[in-house]
């Protein structure tokens, strides 16, 4: 589930180019998931309200000329992550559940935090049908799609919304190092595969589902974190794909060279 | 009648820079006029006023005599600059202008029958049937800028903008998107274009506006391509010669020439740093 979901959204945020969001909003959530932690209060409660608040507030801090994407992602969530920091180091108490939220474990997941991720999949899925188009729009041509009647306002507020939903959803299996890698590599080994959107987003949702479910099994049987293994896997695809983009590129420029000279 | 578009005296600052100020335009139904002037003169901030994307500093923007508002009755098609746009995005020519299409709502995620034969008839009408299920970019700059056109023609807007058509493009793609708009007004169609090429103003656009940071003239391009009115929109010498009714516009040459500017000029395949390379010159 937590793979069929990065999968899906991985495709909209490596088109935008916006790689480093998923790495950022994660640190961020990280904040708000030790104050949670630290006061006691409901984890999904207190890191869902501080993930969507960043989203946010990233969204609205890059729309000004002055502060690009990269800057905005940049200031507000390592800000995060520090107040994050800076409350385990004052509490002097590195527990495991920090480490979990860190690097991610697969054991320390419950029903109830099964039940949320499969209620963050449910909607996701829904929103990711309903905004499918102006979504698509967005993400080719901003401007544009808001000259031709796209919402491109409250487009944004939704993905910044079901992006930070997906990020909260999956800290337990994925952990917050290591989500980013999972939102990005199905994407970008799906781009290199298509030139068509929708093959794309099947193709990565397929990838982040099959390696998320082998890699979780990989993990269990060698005794690693599970966010790593997952990680590890998809890394071996891309190579696999990228030294096969490689040879089948360099193909395809000795078959012109060979034409250009036949002609 | 009152004008589909009007700006009055309308200006955009952005602190203490003033990009434009002065303007005053307005554009009827079954216009076409184009925004003339050099790179940096305000063009495509003009563009965005009236777009909606920008908002005024001062002055007022109207829609049919209304003042402008989200969700009016007015709508724009946008074809913006082509090298503005990531031609590796993957989508196919029919995916790129269903993004055009304004429907009642985002249900269902995928063309229907009715968006398909209406991505099919804007195609076809452009010319460009046969690249349905290219991807954009395996397409020629003449053809990007047809698809960008259909996309924005695919909702029948009030109003066609489009920001500089012809650059990038080479002379038959120039002339053919230039004859392909011409068309489209012919049919009713409003046009609003930016373009710093004069002499394609000056052949084929029956309205020019020139632009450097304010309203330098406006009006046919018999009447507004004038040496005194050129000079001050590029700010350059500029000579105007007219032949057989057409108007033509080339930059003055300078004083220096290019061997008095440059006395020892480098010859084609000479060796860096020897004598033998000024034997070649002389």
């Amino acid at each position: 589930m937590v793979g069929a979901m990065c999968g899906a959204l991985g495709v909209y945020i490596v088109l935008q180019g916006m790689s480093y969001i998923g790495h950022g909003l994660a640190h961020a959530v990280f904040g708000g998931a030790v104050v949670a932690f630290m006061a006691r209060w409901n984890f999904y409660l207190g890191a869902g309200i501080w993930g969507v608040l960043s989203a946010l507030w990233i969204n609205s801090l890059s729309r000004r000329p002055e502060i690009k994407a990269d800057a905005a992602i940049g200031i507000i969530t390592t800000a995060s992550f520090a107040l994050g920091v800076a409350l385990i180091s004052r509490a002097r108490s590195y527990t495991p559940s920090v480490e979990a939220m860190l690097f991610g474990n697969i054991l320390g997941v419950d029903i109830a935090d099964l039940l949320v991720v499969a209620g963050v999949l449910v909607a996701s899925t829904i929103l990711l049908l309903v905004y499918y188009r102006p979504l698509l729009f967005h993400t080719f041509d901003s401007e544009v799609a808001q000259v031709q009647g796209v919402p491109t306002g409250r487009v944004s507020v939704v993905f910044a919304f079901l992006l930070a939903a997906v990020i909260i959803s999956s800290m337990q299996v994925l952990g917050v190092t290591l989500i980013s890698a999972v939102l990005i590599m199905p994407a970008t080994i799906a781009r290199m595969l298509t030139v068509s959107f929708g093959r794309m987003m099947v193709l990565s949702i397929l990838l982040g589902s099959v390696s998320a479910g082998l890699g979780i099994y990989i993990s269990f049987y060698l005794d690693i974190a599970s966010g790593a293994s997952i990680i590890l896997l998809q890394t071996a695809v891309f190579l696999i794909v990228l030294a096969w983009a490689s040879l089948r590129q360099r193909g395809l420029h000795t078959s012109r060279l060979l034409k250009n000279a036949a002609g | 009648m009152e004008p589909q578009v009007e700006l009055r005296d309308v200006a955009i600052r952005y602190g203490t820079k003033t990009v434009l100020e002065g303007v005053n335009i307005h554009v009827h139904q079954g216009q076409f006029l184009a925004l003339l002037g050099p790179n940096g003169s305000g063009k495509t901030t003009l563009l965005k006023l009236l777009l909606g994307v920008l908002q005024p500093s001062s002055g007022t923007v109207s829609h049919d005599g209304q003042p402008a508002r989200r969700g009016s009755e007015l709508h724009y098609g946008y074809v913006p600059q082509i090298e503005d746009v990531d031609w590796s995005f993957p989508a196919t020519v029919r995916q790129v202008v269903w993004m055009g299409l304004r429907r009642a709502g985002f249900w269902p995620p995928w063309p229907t029958r009715g968006d398909s034969e209406r991505i099919e008839s804007i195609l076809e009408r452009l010319e460009i049937p046969h690249l349905v299920d290219r991807h954009i970019g395996e397409l020629s700059g003449g053809q990007q800028q047809r698809v960008f056109i259909a996309r924005a023609l695919v909702s029948d807007p009030s109003i066609l903008v489009l920001d500089e058509p012809t650059s990038d493009v080479d002379v038959y793609n120039t002339e053919n998107i230039l004859h392909l708009l011409a068309e489209l007004n012919r049919t009713g169609q409003t046009i609003i274009m930016s373009t710093h090429d004069v002499n394609a103003a000056a052949t084929h656009l029956p309205w020019v506006v020139c632009v450097n940071r304010t309203i330098v003239a406006q009006g046919p391009p018999e009447a507004i391509l004038q040496k005194e009115i050129l000079d001050r929109t590029y700010q350059a010498d500029l000579v105007v010669l007219r032949q057989n009714g057409q108007v033509f516009v080339y930059e003055a040459p300078h004083s220096h020439t290019w061997t008095e500017l440059h006395p020892k000029p480098v010859a084609a395949h000479a060796p860096f740093d020897t004598e033998a390379g000024e034997d070649l010159v002389h």
